[in-house]
């Protein structure tokens, strides 16, 4: 079902931790959904405290399995890959992209880590370009040494390769 | 040599024409606007402002809430002249500094090195009170970098010689002291002049008048007031006819009589706003830059560097395809996006397809624009294509079928015409990959060509959907620099994999080993 004659060598993986942070924000999202589910299903329908709280669970466990299964091949699809030429990001479980971003087009790169990401010690790397439509594009799930290493490399090349 | 020469007298120029005009001197000490510029000023935030309430005003009820508005706006707009007297700019040996802003004061500092594009513009009024707008663009942001409203036409050209003088890419301007012969001999080495019969069949062919004409007629019936007296008007005017006493022979009569009418007028306000538009359009190459002159009443100059363009678009309307010509537009980097109406993006408003080949060729002498090598998309795109139109049909049949039942089935009937759509989607539809570009074509009655070259680039998008996997095909996107948001990027779709796979990866190599250019 899913392309498997597709996976590029040499591409490598995020960080096993930024799974756990995708599935916690997943918790909260479906969270959130069957909670809203449930006050529309309230309002229109009267159902018994029982029914209805074995239902809300039964929704909340059937929607977290059905993410959570979706976000392993999500994460496992979300690869990169930095050589000399270009940095390779593929990412995509039903709509799959793959994005090239020649190093000498890189203009700057930002490193960003968020409450979640720091609890774990990852980051997330942006690269800009001067495009239009995909000018940024991001890269998460890194640990803060790699998108580090990362900015550094990318940064250290394009400047050797514009001055 | 010559040149060196000729530059030497236009930096001395300056000199008497400033002595004669100031007492200031050349850096730190700051020049000011025009003393008209107010006028200006206020114009342009009355349009802004002013002009949109008004229209709004007409448009609605016109009760009081209305009017206070209004009002807020007027004195808005007024408050904006005070900007005159706390914008400041002035010329230092490596920037151009400007000081403008009344509580958030800003100081920006231009380097001459970095301002890429001069645009000037003289409109009626301009030309009447002897001033110029003029607009300094770098590469960067979506803003000018300096938008001076208001000098006089004398600074303006000295302030572009001068930045000419310290930059080593801007080209000095056209100065007032060419006479009348000289224009003519760069009329005939422009790479592109446009005769007035030319930008006549512009008008012919563009209709612009469509949109204004079908604003104006939208606010005279959503008004009530208005409604109820251009109603009046035509009954009144209607029933001098006797309609009730018509045959259809009448009918039919008056009816085309209007319709010529109305076609008429069309044409004529279209070819009027061509003239007033692309009026003695002339494209020049000196050196490294094109120069750019158009506009009958309003004269804007612009300099545009070649490297700078990013994407050249073609387009062809069934009209343009009547007349045999083509639109060519293009994208320059730093974006002064295009309702900024100063910035040019314009390469040929006009132009027969025959010679489009020529002219890129003489704009971008690096690319081979004879031998351009179409590839078509997969004829099993069609496919796709029908599918899709199928489903938009049946979308739109429930909203249709919810009002008149059964009749929406009579839509159904459209379906042999969107076979015939697909097909020739995908028979248009093809792309082109070489050493110094890719470009896309596409559209039925409206096409578009999208070339971009391997240099400006910013990165690729290798993209497959589910429905793309089914056929074995992906699509490709690819990035450039200072387009509109609204824009299509240049992408490749309905090109099987395996092509589009070796066009990814060389691509990108080709990319990575250009170098990016501003």
């Amino acid at each position: 079902m899913i392309n498997k004659q597709q996976t590029d060598l040499g591409m490598e993986s995020l960080q096993p931790d930024y799974l756990r942070i995708i599935r916690w924000i997943g918790l909260v999202v479906c969270l959130v959904v069957v909670t809203i589910l449930s006050v529309v299903f309230g309002v229109l329908w009267s159902i018994p405290w029982y029914f209805a709280t074995v239902g809300w669970i039964v929704v909340l466990a059937v929607l977290f399995l059905l993410l959570n299964a979706y976000l392993k091949h999500w994460y496992q699809k979300y690869s990169y890959q930095l050589d000399d030429e270009r940095l390779a990001i593929n990412r995509g479980v039903f709509w799959q992209h793959q994005v090239a971003i020649p190093i000498s087009r890189v203009q700057h790169v930002d490193v960003n880590s968020g409450p979640l990401d720091r609890r774990y010690d990852l980051a997330k790397l942006v690269v800009n370009t001067a495009g239009t439509h995909y000018a940024q594009t991001s890269l998460p799930g890194l640990s803060v040494e790699q998108a580090h290493e990362l900015r550094d490399q990318l940064l250290t090349m394009q400047e050797g390769d514009t001055v | 040599m010559s040149q060196s020469e000729s530059k030497n007298t236009v930096s001395q120029k300056p000199e008497t024409v400033k002595s004669g005009l100031k007492k200031s001197d050349l850096k730190t000490k700051g020049y000011r606007l025009a003393r008209v510029s107010p006028i200006f000023l206020f114009i342009e935030a009355a349009k802004k402002s002013i002009f949109p309430l008004v229209a709004t005003y007409f448009g609605t009820s016109g009760g009081l809430q209305d009017r206070i508005f209004i009002g807020i706006a007027v004195f808005a707009s007024l408050f904006s002249i005070v900007q005159y007297w706390f914008f400041h700019y002035w010329l230092e040996e490596d920037r151009l500094v400007v000081k403008s802003g009344i509580v958030f004061k800003s100081l920006r500092q231009v380097p001459y090195e970095r301002i890429q594009n001069i645009t000037s513009e003289r409109n009626v009024l301009h030309k009447l009170l002897n001033v110029t707008t003029l607009q300094l663009e770098s590469a960067s942001g979506q803003t000018p970098e300096a938008l001076i409203r208001v000098i006089s036409t004398e600074q303006a050209e000295y302030i572009h010689r001068f930045i000419a003088d310290k930059s080593s890419h801007i080209q000095q301007p056209d100065g007032d002291e060419i006479t009348d012969e000289t224009v003519l001999s760069d009329e005939q080495n422009a790479l592109f002049y446009m005769s007035p019969q030319q930008v006549l069949r512009r008008g012919l062919i563009s209709l612009k008048a469509l949109l204004p004409l079908g604003i104006l007629f939208s606010f005279l019936f959503q008004n009530v007031a208005l409604r109820e007296q251009s109603m009046a008007f035509l009954t009144q005017f209607i029933g001098g006819f006797h309609m009730e006493m018509w045959g259809w022979q009448t009918w039919a009569l008056y009816g085309s009589l209007w319709f010529i009418a109305g076609v008429i007028v069309l044409l004529i306000i279209s070819i009027a706003f061509a003239f007033l538009q692309f009026y003695d359009f002339t494209l020049n190459k000196k050196g490294e830059r094109l120069h750019i002159t158009t506009g009958l009443l309003t004269n804007r100059q612009a300099t545009v560097p070649i490297k700078r363009i990013q994407l050249i678009r073609i387009s062809q309307s069934p009209l343009h395809r009547l007349f045999g010509q083509v639109t060519i537009k293009m994208e320059t980097a730093g974006g002064v996006t295009e309702n900024n109406a100063m910035s040019m993006h314009w390469l040929a408003p006009l132009i027969p397809k025959s010679q489009v080949a020529d002219f890129l060729s003489q704009i971008q002498s690096e690319v081979d624009w004879q031998a351009i090598n179409w590839q078509p998309v997969a004829a099993k795109g069609k496919r796709r294509m029908f599918k899709k139109t199928l489903l938009v049909l049946l979308l739109a049949m429930v909203p249709v079928a919810y009002f008149f039942s059964w009749k929406a089935l009579l839509l159904l009937l459209l379906i042999p015409y969107l076979y015939w759509y697909s097909v020739r989607y995908v028979k248009a539809a093809a792309y082109t990959h070489n050493k110094q570009l890719l470009g896309t074509r596409l559209g039925v009655f409206f096409h578009h060509f999208q070339f971009a070259t391997i240099n400006k680039i910013q990165n690729i998008t290798w993209q497959q959907s589910p429905f793309d996997r089914r056929y074995g095909m992906a699509r490709l996107m690819v990035d450039t620099a200072g387009s509109n948001q609204m824009a299509q990027p240049v992408r490749l779709f309905y090109v099987y994999d395996s092509d589009i796979k070796p066009i990814y990866q060389t691509l990108t190599k080709q990319v990575a080993d250009s170098r990016f250019v501003w």
